[in-house]
């Protein structure tokens, strides 16, 4: 029988990740993420899980350990914050591209300089082209449950999985949390087959791609991230079935004949639901739309709850300086102008013609193409 | 929703507390939230920690309280810096007898150093006080029992509890009103 047990997001996740069956555990300190991997470290040395934890001397070895253990087939979990996720920015496109699942928890924190320890999302969001799924938890019923959620995705479609959460507002607030027995064993023991390393059938990896294979692999590789939208809602539906708790990757709050919504994520999207009943009481027809899930990015489901509204107003922790607001940029860019087509050109060196061009351009102009696409394999 | 700040200075348990009081109110049937507030924490710099509590809904607020509705002070040199709405509740760790502060809020007090010392609970640098404050709490509050107080220290503290109990009980009988 499930139960509830008051803790903090942190907790939440090391609890989570002791119940999913991982086999490796490879991470660095840092604040505020730390108390998730000492509670995990205590968890094995106590012999209540049975993993390997590998000790590392920085976040680029934790990730590059993850990759070792996760082509070798291993489910792997690893834990970051801030500057530790900026130091492993390339290893997680190593991570991505090879297509591994590992799994890790970040703690929202902003980035240095100044110092800071505190909440802010341009960390992980400045990750969000490394090819990686990426999740917002609210609370820390969320982020013990996306991480169940994220093993079995991530398996499903071999994209690695980010659950990322605001430090300390989310990471060491503490309050109750359903914490199941033994009825979520079913549900993560499920592992799907996939590459390995075998040593006595051996192949390279990381190997040169020219341009002609270097863009179908990255294609390839995009349709699997997006696919993650679909396969998460199956995985989902699963999970609710054993928790009566349901995710999706937006949620919908408030008026739902609204003429205003507010668009957050995170511990900001918890307080909105105030600011929105406040709003209501007021007799403004307000509604929250919480983003759940970041990439891939749930276009479809906020063109669905924003096509009615006159206003959108977005809160965003985080900063593309020189920009603005990364969570409101991507949702303009998805709801759309519709007189503007995007094509991905000319990836890894591929020829980008002006006989490309113009053909795309007159096939835009015809109606031919009339949504975002790729330019390859026309030439 | 009320709002409890506990006010003292690292190492006297203050963390502990919040989440101590967290789970008494989270048996008592109540929604809880508990906020510890992070900075550059080290052992006697000042360490707050705050539990908000509903009877009825989930609480929301994500972000740090202002001006709680009843204040734990733990350690008295920090007073002047403690914020407590009016008519609010501050409970006082102190030996003898404080002046009529400038505030409407109902002050009580309690010497739970003499108590945790009485008890060998740490050292007369550093006596550990927080079972006894949350007693005296318990008493001053009025909206949760002792025995689901006794109940988390004994979840939380394991060996050492009844002596801890029993601090809690001192403080819950000896607590008054200024």
């Amino acid at each position: 029988m499930s139960k509830k047990i008051i803790m903090g997001g942190n907790d939440a996740i090391a609890y989570a990740v002791r119940q999913s069956y991982v086999d490796v555990v490879s991470a660095y300190p840092i604040t505020p993420q730390t108390s998730i991997i000492e509670k995990i470290a205590d968890f094995i040395s106590k012999g209540e899980m049975n993993a390997r934890f590998i000790k590392v001397e920085s976040e680029h070895s934790a990730m590059a350990a993850a990759i070792g253990a996760s082509i070798a087939g291993s489910r792997v979990f690893t834990a970051t914050s801030s500057q530790g996720l900026l130091l492993m920015h390339e290893v997680l496109h190593w991570a991505s591209g090879a297509r591994l699942p590992i799994v890790m928890a970040n703690a929202n924190r902003a980035v240095a300089p100044p110092w800071s320890i505190w909440a802010e999302q341009t960390d992980s969001l400045s990750q969000r082209d490394t090819g990686w799924i990426q999740f917002y938890a609210s609370n820390a019923q969320e982020t013990y449950d996306l991480l169940f959620l994220s093993f079995r995705l991530a398996e499903r479609v071999k994209v690695p999985a980010m659950v990322c959460m605001d430090g300390f507002l989310v990471t060491h607030t503490k309050e109750p949390v359903e914490v199941f027995d033994n009825e979520i064993s079913e549900f993560i023991s499920i592992k799907e087959k996939r590459e390995i390393l075998d040593i006595d059938n051996p192949k390279a990896y990381g190997a040169l791609a020219f341009p002609k294979d270097y863009m179908p692999i990255k294609l390839e590789q995009n349709d699997a991230i997006l696919s993650a939208s679909n396969v998460f809602n199956d995985i989902a539906k699963e999970f609710e079935l054993i928790s009566k708790r349901h995710y999706a990757a937006t949620e919908v709050y408030g008026d739902s004949k609204a003429d205003v919504a507010i668009i957050a994520t995170g511990s900001i999207a918890e307080v909105a639901h105030i600011a929105v009943d406040n709003l209501n009481k007021d007799s403004i027809k307000a509604k929250l739309v919480k983003i759940n899930m970041f990439r891939p990015f749930p276009k479809k489901e906020l063109q669905e709850a924003l096509k009615d509204v006159e206003k959108i107003v977005v809160f965003d922790r985080n900063i593309s300086l020189g920009k603005g607001g990364i969570i409101k940029d991507e949702v303009a860019g998805s709801l759309g102008i519709n007189n503007i087509i995007g094509f991905v050109a000319g990836l890894g060196g591929y020829d980008v013609t002006e006989q490309d061009m113009e053909k795309a351009t007159k096939d835009v102009l015809s109606g031919k193409v009339k949504e975002d696409s790729y330019l390859w394999g026309e030439k | 929703m009320k709002e409890i700040g506990l006010h003292g200075r690292g190492g006297q348990g203050i963390v502990l507390s919040g989440e101590m009081l967290a789970n008494v109110y989270f048996y008592e049937g109540y929604e809880v939230q508990f906020m510890p507030s992070y900075g550059a924490e080290r052992r006697g710099s000042p360490s707050n920690a705050y539990v908000r509590i509903d009877k009825v809904n989930k609480i929301y607020n994500r972000y740090a309280v202002e001006i709680p509705d009843e204040v734990v002070v733990f350690n008295m040199t920090l007073l002047e810096n403690i914020k407590v709405k009016e008519n609010g509740v501050a409970l006082l760790n102190i030996g003898g007898n404080v002046k009529k502060q400038s505030t409407n809020a109902k002050i009580f007090l309690v010497d739970a150093n003499s108590i945790a010392l009485s008890l060998k609970l740490g050292t007369p640098a550093m006596p550990i006080i927080n079972t006894a404050l949350l007693g005296a709490y318990c008493k001053v509050a009025g909206d949760f029992s002792f025995d689901n107080l006794a109940r988390v220290i004994k979840e939380k503290i394991g060996k050492n509890a009844d002596i801890n109990i029993e601090a809690a009980k001192l403080a819950f009988e000896s607590v008054r009103e200024l």
